[in-house]
């Protein structure tokens, strides 16, 4: 016995390797599974169902709501991280603590937030409504409470890198005659890279999955404001699973495949 | 480019780190920053290079007032202790890269990029990243990215502190031979002596935000002003000695130097080459320990019971004889320096 376990690499030993795979499968690799068999035991009606224009239309609002808050949160948490990190003015630390904050709400409360700022008795109707701009219920509102959930990813990671990189080589290309803009496009932007494709692995993830906020403030009225989890959830109210499984099938299929590309391109920028 | 800094002052939060230093370095010179850790030689560095603004006080670069100036447009070279290399760029790129920032075309900046990785001796390296490069040769990128853009001035923080000792000294040899050739004022900072002496032209010595002391290597080394620089300047024994008919004693020791005019009470400095022990009976002191340290030992005694003094001796001195823990020996100080002990400065 003693000398068995002294063979070994890890003390931890094939126990805990073979419940971690376990736990791993049973919450991750079963479910997926049922998906897919799902599909596949009614790939017929499933193809059929996801052709349908509702179906077509909520899918392209997710991938619209997504793609423009990767394009406006990479540009704003990028900026926000580097004042964070690189800035020192009162109340940074208040600035820090609220770019966390949506990561601790609970989506429906941030929906509700929303809401109660934009909605038809909200506080900024009586700006909003001379200019004849609807929040609630359209797709603007849907976008406004994305980038609110999906602010926090690219603003962590690039934190995280930019601390980690520290401020030498911004000093160095100073001194070597760079403006700013040279110094951060050249020096600082290649470095912190890998954290921002990291944080939008994680923004694009969460921006498909959203449910919660988009629901309350977009209503997820059939094909005007519902998304591809609002079409999931009718899907499975009305007993239709076979278009259930279909567009969460497709959700999955677009999130694996974005979250790996941008932690490839992540990857292979750490070198 | 000549230096000038005038009544420089600078805090970090309530910490004092430079105190009114003025300081004239002449163009060509090679000027070594030298003292103690956290002594702010490195601040003043970077205030010359304007990666730190000073609290008040001017800095002159030549005939340009530089002290509310960018770093980007003092056209100063700097070399980090640490390199600071731009870690996803080629050395080539590195190396280019004050060039590239200024407009200078891809083929001039490539044919430069060569003439120094030739300067520096690492001709075949320029598309290596710094990653894969060693110390000293990481070092050498630095110094050869620094002198790209022909700076003015090149100022180098701690150069040769990350590199081991053996590297070190060629890169010391290397760093003056090229300071000969470029002629460029240049000014680093070290905590090392011997760095400074096989260096520099001329060494200032920085002690808590103030120059103690400037000088060629001799000067501050023969005449030190301070007891402060005497003492950083080579290891020594500190003594508080009492004069007494116009000689000064430390315990049994008569010291071969005049008392200070008008204190009863000196503070000496006693290097510890400038003091020879020899083993005799009865003596004045006790020998406490006697330790090798490669080339020469140091030998610890006790004067009178009460007062420790040690020396160092080449390791094969013939003094050495007889010379163990536990014998009594003679002493004789042949050079002391002495200040007026400043707890009884009338």
């Amino acid at each position: 016995m003693g000398s068995r376990s002294s063979r070994r690499r890890r003390p931890s030993g094939v126990g805990l390797t073979v419940a971690a795979l376990l736990y791993a499968g049973f919450l991750i690799v079963l479910p997926l599974a049922a998906l897919l068999l799902g599909v596949i035991e009614n790939s017929g009606p499933t193809l059929r169902v996801l052709a349908s224009s509702e179906a077509m239309g909520a899918l392209s609002r997710t991938i619209g709501l997504t793609t423009t808050s990767l394009v406006i949160n990479l540009v704003l948490g990028v900026l926000t991280a580097v004042v964070l990190v690189r800035d020192r003015f009162v109340g940074r630390d208040v600035l820090g603590w609220f770019t966390d904050l949506p990561l601790a709400m609970s989506p429906i409360t941030i929906g509700l937030a929303f809401f109660v700022i934009v909605g038809r008795n909200g506080w900024l109707q009586p700006w909003l409504e001379p200019l004849d701009i609807k929040l609630v219920f359209s797709f603007p509102g849907m976008l406004l409470a994305t980038l609110f959930v999906t602010f926090p990813f690219v603003v962590r990671e690039t934190v995280l890198v930019l601390s980690e990189v520290g401020t030498s080589e911004e000093e160095a290309a100073a001194t070597l005659g760079a403006n700013p803009w040279q110094t951060f496009t050249l020096v600082t932007l290649p470095n912190i890279l890998p954290g921002i494709a990291g944080g939008a692995a994680l923004l694009v993830a969460r921006a498909l999955g959203e449910f919660g906020a988009v629901l309350v403030i977009g209503g997820a009225i059939s094909g005007v404001t519902d998304t591809a989890t609002t079409f999931v959830f009718h899907a499975v109210e009305e007993r239709q699973l076979f278009a259930a499984y279909g567009m969460s099938m497709v959700l999955v299929a677009l999130s694996v495949t974005a979250m790996s590309a941008f932690n490839a391109i992540s990857g292979s920028l750490r070198r | 480019m000549s230096i000038r800094l005038e009544h420089i002052n600078k805090h970090f939060g309530r910490i004092k780190v430079i105190d009114d230093v003025c300081l004239r370095i002449e163009q060509g010179e090679l000027v070594a920053l030298l003292g103690p850790s956290g002594g702010g030689k490195s601040t003043l560095l970077r205030v010359i290079a304007g990666l730190e603004m000073a609290d008040s006080g001017e800095v002159w670069l030549g005939d340009t007032r530089a002290d509310r100036l960018d770093a980007r447009k003092r056209q100063v070279g700097f070399v980090f202790q640490h390199y600071a290399l731009f870690r996803h760029m080629t050395v080539a790129d590195n190396i280019a890269f004050g060039l590239r920032v200024r407009g200078v075309g891809l083929e001039e900046r490539r044919q430069r990029a060569e003439e120094l990785l030739e300067l520096v001796g690492l001709v075949g390296l320029g598309d290596r990243f710094p990653s894969q490069l060693s110390g000293g040769q990481r070092q050498r990128v630095a110094l050869a990215r620094a002198l790209a853009p022909e700076p003015r001035l090149l100022l180098l923080d701690e150069p040769f502190g990350a590199v081991d000792a053996k590297v070190r000294e060629e890169l010391r040899a290397w760093l003056r031979r090229l300071h000969d050739r470029i002629q460029a004022t240049t000014i680093f900072v070290t905590h090392d002596r011997e760095e400074a002496f096989a260096v520099a032209d001329r060494v200032v010595i920085v002690q808590g935000g103030r120059i103690e002391q400037i000088g060629t290597p001799l000067d501050v080394l023969d005449a030190p002003a301070t007891e402060f620089v005497a003492g950083f300047l080579g290891e020594a024994n500190h003594f508080e000695a009492i004069s007494l008919n116009g000689v000064l004693q430390v315990g049994p020791l008569r010291l071969p130097v005049d008392p200070p005019a008008d204190h009863p009470i000196a503070r000496v400095v006693v290097r510890s080459y400038d003091v020879k022990i020899w083993a005799a009976a009865p003596g004045v002191g006790v020998v406490d320990r006697v330790i090798p340290l490669g080339d020469r030992v140091r030998v610890e005694t006790t004067l009178d019971g009460e007062i420790p003094l040690f020396a160092h001796f080449p390791r094969r001195s013939s003094l050495l004889r007889g010379v163990c823990p536990g014998t009594r020996v003679a002493v004789e100080v042949t050079h002391a320096r002495v200040w007026p002990s400043s707890d009884l400065t009338p």
